[in-house]
């Protein structure tokens, strides 16, 4: 079964871009463009086995959203990656100190991508 | 699912998740003798190894994954000989 | 949009390629949007440099900018983008304020950036030479963050070489320089989706390992097994700064060392590297390659994007095949003796549909597409009432013309309801224009060192997507002008005892199935003497006329085709149209426009349009057997009256109706046909603006809605007529335009 993967930005593009890299190497994605949607989607059951989440967004935020995810009993243990560019590495540390398991850097390529994807996925599926 | 629990004895197939390791520790804390199984193992989150680390049941068997023997062997108390690899796969099967 | 051309790259399979166009569009379509967003949070923190949340749109449009582009061979606009991000970066964090300077080269940089993006939709790439024009914007948001960076300290110093003491005790290889790592993970990082034993059996170049607890375990009812209890010691061969990436994400639960080699290894010795590896590391040199060989078109992508990457950072461009290139250097290393057979299913992966996700982005097209095809179901159900009458005068069977005209009701029904519910769809808020307006004045009245406060109401009002489309020429002309002309200099204002700061006020509201536009301005209003001038010195009116007219009256002749004054001319509103323009724009939407003046004291131009002009309800009327239409708004009644109650005066002709006196015209002798004597004239009392009319015809007919369609081609300039349209029974009507004809 392949793994599932949350991705949260409010950038279709960026989206579009993520879901392409990550469906032709397997994995099964879903997405939200906000923070505020992907809570409901967890709250609604959605189980993923990593979440990718942009920062900068309308309605809920990054931050407030890995803050609200860490707290669902289902999102505990989690991995979760934000999207941040080399200009917020406070943005980083604060999203690491919220419960985020590491970042990707803004422009994104795909080895990284799937590198960093399969280096935090839980092992097991 | 990743942990099985006979009566006194978990098996550990494949990959032990991070989320195994609370039920895991409270089972093996809830009776002395319980023994662990990881012939079929692959795989573990550091959390579960933190269980097999402090709580020190009997492992009936070591992983036949020659990988993660090699990490547990020096902190862990293994069988010497693990049972041969055809057979226990075998079994495995049988009990799936 | 499709691209007309797909980036100039090595080619990928036309799979790829298809997905990059689509990528493309995407990437155009949202640019646009964001671009909008950042320009209208620019003009808001302009206006006050301390919003916070205009700050953090800026910031976000601007960021989510880049982050796009990058996937595309766009270095000129990364760079520029990059650098406003910085220089925002530092706004947001307060450590730099926004004022005009910033917010002027801000713009500009904006509007580099929507060119650009626009001939990157149209061409599918831009031209090199544009990475100058970026590094000057580049250059000047840097300077303005210069100022900053001597303040910002130095870089921390590096850190002090660090020394693992347990390493001289782990009977290392020796030779090659090794790194040392001890690994400490927090407490808590089970909680952040760390397992710290997968990290470390994944580091590059993993030679020797060690896993202890931290603190002796705790007895094990106190035991909590999600307490990270342990640590790490590690030994890799891989490069420092490999090990260092591994680790980024946890910088502070690691100390990296290095261990040097002895000074002199023997020269008789083989060396490490080509010693056998361990069997640690051959396995994961084997599933790095199967990593990197795994997906061919995967490879293709891995090219493109690091080429871009490359391009964007102005560094050397790398070998086109970089998987290949690894995968041949990986090839020296023997392979593991069995590779496992992937774990992925190929295709499998779902793409589910975010049920969170309620809006959808559709094509004007397909709306298009959807509205033509109510247009013709709305002609096509129009056939049922003849096929009724068919049935009854041809076929005698009045029971299935009542079945027709029964059924005809209810399809009628329902393609009313379909009818509006695509309206409806159509139906955008003038709000998405006026946004444009603030940037427009503000531009205005910089240059032209005005103060002017442009106040929007109504912006949630909704009007068809092209009576809004079309509105935007003549509601910048009307603003251009209202600028122009209207607001008087600082000076001017405070001298006439008025704010410095004008005001202009653009306000939408709907009144009844008509959208209302106001447009009001606090400046000197319109002269009525110099507009009865203009038009005297242009030769549209003779002084005796002239004088005859109100002041209310005058000013409306700067509606007049060619009234455009000399003075219009200015840089900013020469662009030949004038307000005869406007007003023609306004009356093919169906529309209105009014204008008051009040010497001294302002302007108001007031816009009516219809909500939407998809759909026109007609009353046919047959004349010489041919049907025409005329839009139903304008008829009040229909009425027929005995010749011999016509009454003339001189060439003109009246009936008396209920007391009141209505000039008649006959549209047999407007459209040059021969008259035609009727026993009971059949005559349509009108309304035209104010004036009451009554039109002679040869018969009513039926109301009908239909879809007007404007003619084209040769016809487009055929006066009297609005348009056509086809009938049920497959006739065209024309459609009078008798504003024209009388």
């Amino acid at each position: 079964m392949s793994k599932t993967i949350l991705i949260v930005d409010d950038s279709p593009t960026m989206i579009m871009s993520l879901r392409s890299t990550l469906e032709m190497n397997g994995f099964a994605v879903e997405s939200a463009s906000d923070g505020a949607r992907a809570l409901a989607m967890l709250e609604g059951g959605l189980r993923p086995h990593l979440i990718i989440t942009d920062i900068n967004m309308p309605n809920m935020g990054g931050l407030e959203f890995i803050r609200g995810a860490r707290a669902l009993p289902s999102c505990r243990f989690t991995p979760i990656l934000t999207l941040t560019t080399e200009s917020d590495p406070a943005k980083r540390e604060e999203s690491r100190r919220l419960g985020a398991t590491g970042w990707l850097v803004k422009p994104l390529s795909g080895p990284d991508l799937v590198g960093v994807v399969r280096q935090v996925l839980p092992a097991a599926a | 699912m990743p942990i099985r629990y006979d009566k006194t004895r978990a098996v550990v197939e494949g990959h032990a998740a991070v989320e195994e390791a609370g039920d895991l520790a409270a089972w093996l804390i809830a009776g002395a003798a319980r023994k662990v199984d990881l012939a079929a193992c692959t795989g573990m989150h550091a959390a579960v190894l933190q269980c097999l680390m402090a709580l020190t049941p009997h492992v009936t068997a070591a992983p036949q994954d020659e990988t993660l023997a090699r990490w547990l062997a020096p902190v862990l108390v293994l069988p010497e000989d693990p049972p041969p690899a055809k057979p226990a796969r075998r079994r495995r099967k049988v009990a799936a | 949009m499709p691209l007309k051309k797909p980036a100039p790259h090595a080619p990928p399979p036309a799979e790829a390629n298809a997905e990059m166009a689509q990528l493309a569009a995407s990437f155009v379509e949202e640019s646009r949007k964001l671009l909008e967003e950042a320009g209208e949070a620019l003009l808001a923190l302009e206006r006050d440099p301390d919003d916070g949340q205009a700050m953090g749109a800026l910031f976000r449009a601007v960021h989510s900018i880049k982050g796009a582009a990058g996937l595309f061979d766009l270095p000129a606009l990364v760079h520029l983008v990059h650098a406003g991000e910085d220089l925002l970066g530092a706004m947001r964090e307060g450590r730099l304020r926004m004022d005009s300077g910033a917010a002027d080269a801000l713009f500009e940089g904006l509007d580099h950036v929507g060119r650009w993006v626009e001939l990157f939709a149209a061409q599918g790439s831009l031209p090199p030479e544009l990475m100058e024009t970026a590094r000057r914007y580049a250059a000047i948001y840097r300077a303005r963050l210069a100022g900053l960076e001597g303040a910002e300290g130095a870089p921390a110093p590096a850190a002090a070489a660090v020394r693992h003491a347990w390493a001289d005790a782990a009977g290392l290889p020796e030779g090659a320089p090794l790194v040392t790592i001890e690994y400490t993970p927090d407490e808590s990082c089970f909680f952040s989706g760390d397992d710290p034993l997968r990290i470390a059996q994944s580091l590059p170049g993993l030679v020797w390992s060690e896993l202890a607890p931290r603190e002796p375990w705790a007895a094990p009812e106190a035991f909590d097994p999600y307490v990270c209890n342990l640590v790490f010691r590690l030994v890799s061969e891989a490069p420092h700064s490999e090990v260092e990436a591994h680790f980024r994400y946890m910088p502070d639960a690691v100390t990296i060392g290095l261990r040097e080699s002895e000074p002199a290894p023997d020269p008789e010795a083989p060396k490490a590297p080509t010693g056998p590896l361990s069997p640690l590391a051959v396995e994961l040199i084997e599933a790095q390659r199967r990593a990197l060989a795994e997906h061919p078109r995967g490879g293709a992508h891995v090219a493109a994007t690091l080429r871009n990457v490359a391009a964007a950072l102005g560094l050397p461009v790398p070998p086109e095949e970089p998987a290949a290139a690894i995968a041949a250097l990986l090839a020296t290393a023997p392979p593991a003796s069995e590779p496992e057979p992937l774990a992925i299913a190929e295709g499998s992966a779902t793409r589910s549909d975010t049920p969170a996700e309620r809006t959808l982005r559709v094509e004007q097209a397909k709306i298009d597409t959807l509205m033509n095809l109510v247009g013709e179901m709305v002609v096509a159900k129009n056939a049922l009432p003849f096929l009724a009458r068919d049935a009854e005068a041809r076929f005698g069977s009045r029971e299935l013309a009542r079945e027709i005209k029964d059924k005809y009701a209810v399809i009628d029904r329902i393609t009313r309801q379909l009818q509006s519910a695509v309206m409806e769809v159509r139906m955008m808020p003038v709000g998405d224009l006026f946004k444009r307006f603030p940037r427009l004045v503000r531009d205005i009245a910089r240059k032209q060192d005005k103060l002017v406060r442009l106040e929007i109401e109504g912006e949630a009002t909704e009007a068809d997507k092209n009576v809004i489309e079309a509105l935007a020429e003549p509601l910048t002309h009307i603003l251009r002008n209202s600028l122009d002309h209207g607001i008087e200099s600082r000076e001017a204002r405070l001298a006439a005892g008025k704010p410095e700061t004008a005001c202009v006020r653009l306000a939408a509201a709907q009144e009844a199935d008509r959208v209302v536009i106001d447009v009001t301005d606090d400046g000197r209003g319109v002269d009525p003497a110099r507009v009865r001038a203009k038009a005297i010195e242009r030769g549209l009116i003779d002084e005796a006329r002239a004088a005859q007219l109100t002041d209310a009256q005058a000013v409306q002749l700067v509606f007049l085709p060619g009234f455009s004054t000399a003075e219009t001319v200015s840089d900013l509103s020469g662009r030949g149209v004038g307000m005869d323009a406007v007003r023609s724009v306004v009356e093919r939407l169906g529309g209105t426009v009014t204008l008051e003046s009040r010497c001294g004291e302002g302007t108001h131009v007031r816009l009516e349009l219809p909500l939407s002009m998809a759909v026109t309800r007609v009353l046919t009327i047959d004349l010489g057997g041919q049907a025409y239409g005329i839009p139903i708004d304008l008829v009040i009644e229909t009425v027929k009256v005995d010749p011999a109650d016509i009454r003339r005066l001189k060439s003109a002709e009246a009936i008396v109706l209920r007391d009141a006196v209505i000039p008649i015209a006959r549209l047999r002798s407007l459209l040059g046909m021969e008259p035609h004597p009727a026993k009971l004239e059949s005559v349509l009392i009108l309304r035209l603006g104010h004036a009451t009319i009554g039109l002679v015809i040869d018969d009513f007919g039926t109301c009908m809605d239909i879809i007007l369609k404007p003619f084209a081609g040769i016809l487009a300039h055929m006066s009297g007529f609005s348009g056509s349209a086809v009938l049920g029974d497959g006739r065209v009507l024309l459609v009078l335009n008798l504003k024209e004809m009388l």
